[in-house]
């Protein structure tokens, strides 16, 4: 592996490649991350290697579609890894791959939540989210056509994902009954991370270094990645503070006015942290499922995570 | 016969032992395999120790709105018939859902949040 990339990486910069390290990154349970140091023109550089995974979910975006997610996100100013070499042709590695730089930090939720409250965090977590919200069509035209209507464009994907599992899920089914009957009214999508929560946020000495994990990022209503990171699923050791563990949601959406974002009223974010947690029971179901073609004690665990979600979604759809 | 101790002693013991004799002594970088590992032990035992139990409370949770020989036949069942129109999403299908997936959970992760208070039922885990 270490003498195709080199190779690759050569002809790609034109440049002698020496690979000084290349070791697996923890994290991560769908894609493949492996740290990667590059001694080019007489510097060392510090990259992450991102290769696809055998088995991805039907609604992950590959390396070429995450690349230029990376690129956009980092025109517009959000804080993410800036990505430097794209290879789509899978002889190289046996898969296509992306190489981005490595950020310093780390990403671990339940070391971050246990020194909470990071006020600063949950603020830049905003300033973040404002940022990226402002990336409109047609930029990223590959992203597909626009939802009419991102909540029920959502529901349709999740009564897809349900359909193509083996077997039944009442208490999943009560909920996107109860979300359907509940929308809020359509607005006008803009790029979502859609996984923008606590575990994919890398953190430096109490600073964002990178947001990452963009693979299923999409056109959305903004209050998705709103309601996302404020689910009661995404807040590890600090359920008192609602933005993702970190900070109030108070903190939050102050960070996301001032840098020009606009609050959702509180039913559209209350539906949106709702769905979320609908959301992470449907993917978390079709993780474990993977762990049957692909044996992993972390996606296995995964798969008992959806009780406590179904109960979760219960317990906030407790009210016609 | 089997030869004792049997799958549900041997389980326990395992995990015990991995707790006190080798996770003290895993370097950090190894610790959250380890831990997960100890999770997934828990979790069998508790399926070893009333799973049988948990699933039929679920199953007679379910039995009103969805008849099914098994747990799984009343819960695919349900989930047909609320997609389909054909069960109404009312507060008594509500407190069977949730009586219903309160077992799951005190199987997966007693001290899931979502259970609201601790649960004492096998509150020993992890």
């Amino acid at each position: 592996m270490r003498g195709r990339l080199a190779r690759w990486l050569a002809a790609e910069w034109r440049a002698a490649v020496e690979i000084a390290a290349l070791e697996p990154l923890g994290g991560g349970a769908i894609q493949e991350n492996w740290r990667l140091d590059v001694r080019v023109e007489g510097s060392t550089r510090a990259l992450v290697l991102r290769l696809d995974a055998p088995a991805t979910l039907p609604i992950s975006h590959d390396r070429a579609a995450e690349y230029r997610l990376l690129g956009a996100a980092r025109a517009a100013g959000v804080t993410v890894p800036e990505p430097v070499a794209l290879c789509t042709d899978a002889s190289v590695l046996g898969r296509p791959f992306l190489v981005m730089t490595r950020l310093p930090g780390s990403a671990d939720p339940r070391a971050l939540t246990a020194t909470a409250p990071h006020p600063g965090l949950a603020r830049a977590c905003g300033h973040e989210l404002a940022r990226l919200h402002r990336i409109v069509p047609p930029a990223l035209g590959f992203l597909g056509p626009l939802p009419a209507d991102p909540a029920q464009a959502r529901l349709a994907l999740l009564r897809d994902l349900l359909d193509g599992l083996d077997e039944g899920h009442p208490a999943l089914e009560w909920g996107l009954l109860w979300l359907a009957s509940h929308a809020p009214p359509p607005v006008a999508p803009v790029l979502c991370h859609a996984d923008f929560r606590t575990g994919n946020l890398l953190v430096e000495a109490g600073r964002l270094t990178a947001v990452l994990d963009w693979e299923f990022a999409a056109w959305s209503d903004p209050a998705e990645d709103l309601g996302w990171i404020t689910a009661p699923c995404w807040r590890f050791r600090r359920p008192d503070l609602a933005a993702g563990g970190l900070g109030t949601l108070d903190d939050l959406l102050a960070g996301y006015a001032a840098e020009g974002g606009r609050p959702p009223e509180t039913a559209r974010l209350r539906w949106w942290q709702t769905m979320a947690t609908a959301r992470w029971a449907v993917i978390a179901l079709w993780q474990a499922g993977r762990h049957l073609s692909q044996p992993s004690l972390e996606l296995a665990l995964t798969g008992h995570l959806v009780p406590e979600l179904e109960l979760e979604l219960l317990n906030l759809t407790a009210e016609p | 016969m089997r030869t004792d101790p049997d799958t549900s002693d041997l389980v326990a013991t395992v995990r015990a032992t991995l707790k006190a004799e080798v996770l003290p002594h895993l370097p950090p970088e190894r610790r959250y395999a380890a831990l997960m590992a100890l999770n997934a032990l828990a979790i069998a035992e508790r399926q070893l120790a009333d799973g049988a139990e948990r699933r039929a409370a679920a199953l007679a949770a379910l039995a009103l709105f969805a008849p099914g020989d098994t747990l799984d036949a009343a819960a695919n069942a349900l989930a047909r018939g609320l997609r389909s129109g054909a069960v109404a999403p009312d507060a008594g299908l509500h407190a069977a859902l949730t009586a219903a997936t309160r077992q799951a959970v005190l199987e997966s992760n007693p001290r899931a949040r979502s259970l609201g208070e601790p649960a004492q039922e096998n509150g020993s885990s992890g």
